[in-house]
């Protein structure tokens, strides 16, 4: 039976579709049969792996159920690694769940035909709260959480943490982890103290290599396999796949 | 659908990649090489289920043909020789091949090397859309053999949601002179490149008869196809590939001995009675290697006739059959691959050569319409068996039970190598099924009977192995075990041979087969 990860948080700019994309990447390469779902209406994950943004039917369509989600499944470039693209139609998710009885139930029901099929189901989520979030958190095994070392941030996590209660359960990281910064260091240090549990022990460094990889529309060990980004997410993804066999 | 396999003719690899770029953008992944090793069993049981089993690099992988999907993978460091499933350290593709092929081992079929330059076709955004193989193809069927080049080949593999890039791909490429569709796997093609036949070996006997054919010349036939199965499978017997090879050429002596005894006025007397004497000969020379093959093979099922505690104490059984197994082995090459056997199967197949020939003097059925003479033969032997089983009570002695059994296999080859070519379907195929119905309560009683004396004549050697007594016991609790059960199919048979020899049954018989 297949995982179902969300890179998720509030705030948007953190590193979710970095993470969602790079961790995806891994996961495949690992032998996990893998699907990224982009459920962002701008569609960034899409463009990393150069996928046209577009669903038949759109979001619409997908959430009625008529025709089976894995119509639209695309293969990326990564053996073992296929997408659920973005479209545009998706920024009128909230309304179309609304539509439904139970609307946070939804995207689970559109996800459990493809749960056989996959090991590891990775979420790439838009940042809001919202009747889209609330499906996630009901669909998700697991939130990775992005976190930038500022109080800002911090306070959004804060809020994000209490707000879930234990299911699904919250993996956060630290992104665009500055070690030179005192104030980095600092703020870190208070939040792994106060919340032991949720915070993973990898952190995504500040680094060209993630900004780049717009430019280079990859995953940052296909272009920069040796960079300190790149053995940063897959630390991240070995910490990960370990919380996840202790749970 | 996901993949297209082209010819390309005459067409090297460079002018390919040439063609491909013509048609659409592509970004070059290189070349190299690779060894593939096609494996199945001798019987292409893989083949015919839609499965390969291919050895590249240290992996040795599943795939299905239609869409050339992975069904699992082991590692396996090289194809040196038979592979047996129970040597697979993968428990689940070592399950699923089981469950395909049986206890066959898998044998290298064909060795293909591959000159592949991959090539990813892309869109507008850069993404692959179909992936490109351009394959220069050799082929050959033993490491050291001479290889046959199959020329150029084109795999396109599609991409998951990309299906209509990939058709246009091909529809593209299949407007070029030359190209064309591959009508067959890679495997297939390559074989037949080789000279072999894709299909393998078939112990089937499938000659074609009509009711007016001279019984000579339908016995000929028959015996002849019978004579080919044997050739097939004794080398693979002599090799010890796996048991069926043997079992295989058995059914074959077998049956050609039933075709000798019940068709014996179409052959000449004298000459007969040397080629069944022959036979006779070849058919125990290698039933002990056979009974063997059949107690290790149901060891498992034996243990389990045995309280638990007890299973490990007949591990010396096991080892003291296995022992004579390989001493048996050693006897069975020496006779198989002997002047003896090669001359009586030259002999014999001198004799359906010239069989149609030959004066018919004393052979005076050879002219008789083979759809006659088999129906008479039919009802002689149902007639015969129905009259054997109504004497068989429960005081009669346990070789009543077997002769009728011998009776019930000259029937069923009568049915199975004749009748159903020859009778109508809607009276030989139930007659077929009761019979096999009668005959399996009869094969169990027997079988039982083999395992009992077999195991009894073995006690000496199982004791003085290490845990020789203690096996000795639980071989005590074995034996009780199956005296109950072949009691327990001598209660089965009244009901069984009701079946075969009631009243509806008889009057069919004797309607259809006059």
């Amino acid at each position: 039976m297949s995982r179902v990860l969300a890179t998720y948080n509030i705030k948007g700019g953190v590193g979710k579709t970095s993470a969602a994309v790079n961790l995806a990447y891994l996961a495949a390469a690992e032998g996990a049969r893998t699907l990224l779902w982009d459920l962002d209406p701008q569609g960034a994950a899409t463009f990393l792996l150069r996928v046209r943004p577009k669903i038949s039917g759109g979001g619409r369509r997908l959430l009625a159920l008529k025709s089976p989600a894995s119509d639209s499944v695309k293969e990326s470039d990564h053996p073992g690694l296929d997408l659920l693209p973005a479209d545009f139609s998706y920024r009128h998710m909230d309304l179309a769940l609304d539509r439904y009885k139970r609307p946070t139930r939804r995207l689970r029901r559109v996800l459990d035909p493809l749960r056989g099929n996959y090991d590891v189901i990775v979420l790439d989520c838009p940042p809001s709260i919202s009747l889209v979030s609330e499906s996630v958190f009901e669909a998700a095994d697991a939130l990775l959480v992005p976190v930038i070392p500022a109080v800002l941030p911090i306070r959004t996590f804060e809020q994000l943490a209490g707000l879930v209660d234990s299911q699904p359960q919250i993996l956060a990281f630290f992104s665009m982890l500055d070690v030179t910064r005192p104030l980095h260091r600092e703020l870190a240090a208070r939040l792994r103290a106060s919340h032991p549990k949720a915070l993973l022990g990898a952190a995504i460094p500040h680094s060209d290599e993630v900004e780049r990889m717009g430019a280079e529309r990859a995953v940052v060990a296909e272009f920069a396999p040796k960079s300190r980004a790149a053995m940063a997410y897959r630390a991240l993804w070995w910490d990960i796949r370990g919380r996840l066999r202790d749970a | 659908m996901n993949a297209i396999r082209l010819l390309a003719g005459q067409l090297d690899l460079s002018a390919a990649a040439e063609l491909l770029s013509a048609s659409a953008a592509i970004r070059d992944r290189g070349c190299r090489e690779r060894e593939l090793v096609f494996l199945d069993s001798a019987d292409r049981l893989l083949r015919g289920a839609g499965f390969d089993a291919v050895h590249q690099g240290h992996w040795l992988e599943l795939r299905s043909r239609t869409d050339g999907t992975s069904r699992g993978r082991c590692r396996l460091e090289a194809v040196d020789g038979p592979l047996r499933l129970s040597s697979l350290q993968a428990p689940e593709l070592g399950g699923r091949l089981r469950k395909l092929v049986g206890e066959r081992a898998l044998l290298a079929v064909i060795r293909v090397s591959l000159q592949a330059w991959s090539i990813d076709v892309l869109d507008e955004l850069q993404k692959t859309v179909v992936r490109v193989e351009l394959q220069g193809v050799k082929a050959r069927t033993s490491p050291r053999g001479p290889s046959a080049e199959l020329g150029t080949l084109i795999h396109l593999q599609g991409l998951r949601g990309y299906e209509p890039e990939l058709f246009r791909l091909g529809e593209r490429l299949l407007e070029v002179p030359g190209v064309v569709l591959a009508g067959e796997p890679l495997a297939d093609q390559a074989l037949r490149a080789c000279g072999g036949n894709p299909e393998g070996l078939s112990s089937r006997v499938e000659v074609a008869l009509s009711p007016d054919l001279r019984a000579d010349a339908a016995a000929a036939a028959v015996s002849r196809r019978l004579l080919e199965v044997i050739e097939d499978n004794l080398p693979g017997a002599v090799e010890d590939l796996d048991p069926e090879f043997l079992h295989d050429l058995r059914v074959a002596v077998r049956r050609t001995r039933s075709v000798q005894r019940e068709l014996k006025r179409v052959f000449p007397a004298v000459e007969l009675a040397r080629h069944r004497d022959a036979f006779r000969w070849l058919q125990r020379v290698t039933g002990e290697v056979r009974d063997l093959d059949v107690q290790l093979g149901e060891f498992d099922e034996l243990l389990g006739l045995v309280p638990a505690a007890a299973r490990p104490d007949l591990d010396p059984l096991r080892e003291v059959l296995l022992r004579r197994r390989q001493r048996a082995q050693e006897r069975l090459v020496v006779d198989l691959s002997g002047r003896r056997t090669r001359a009586m199967l030259r002999d014999w197949a001198a004799l359906l050569e010239d069989l149609v020939e030959l004066p018919r003097e004393d052979r005076p059925d050879s002219a008789t319409p083979i759809g006659r003479l088999v129906a008479r033969r039919v009802a002689k032997v149902h007639h015969r068996m129905v009259k054997m089983g109504r004497e068989i009570d429960e005081t009669s002695p346990a070789g009543a039970l077997h002769d009728l059994r011998k009776r019930g296999k000259e029937l069923r080859y009568l049915l199975e190598l004749f009748a159903v070519r020859l009778g109508p379907e809607s009276v030989v195929t139930p007659m077929v099924k009761s019979l096999k119905g009668l005959q399996d309560v009869l094969g169990r009683h027997q079988d039982r009977q083999v395992q009992i004396e077999l195991i009894r004549s073995l006690a000496e050697e199982v004791a003085e192995r290490p845990g020789g007594p203690r096996a000795l016991v639980a071989m005590g609790a074995l034996l009780s075990a199956l005296d109950q059960d072949e009691q327990a199919a001598r209660c089965e048979f009244t009901d069984r041979f009701s079946g075969f020899a009631g009243r509806p049954q008889r009057k069919l018989v004797k309607e259809t087969f006059r």
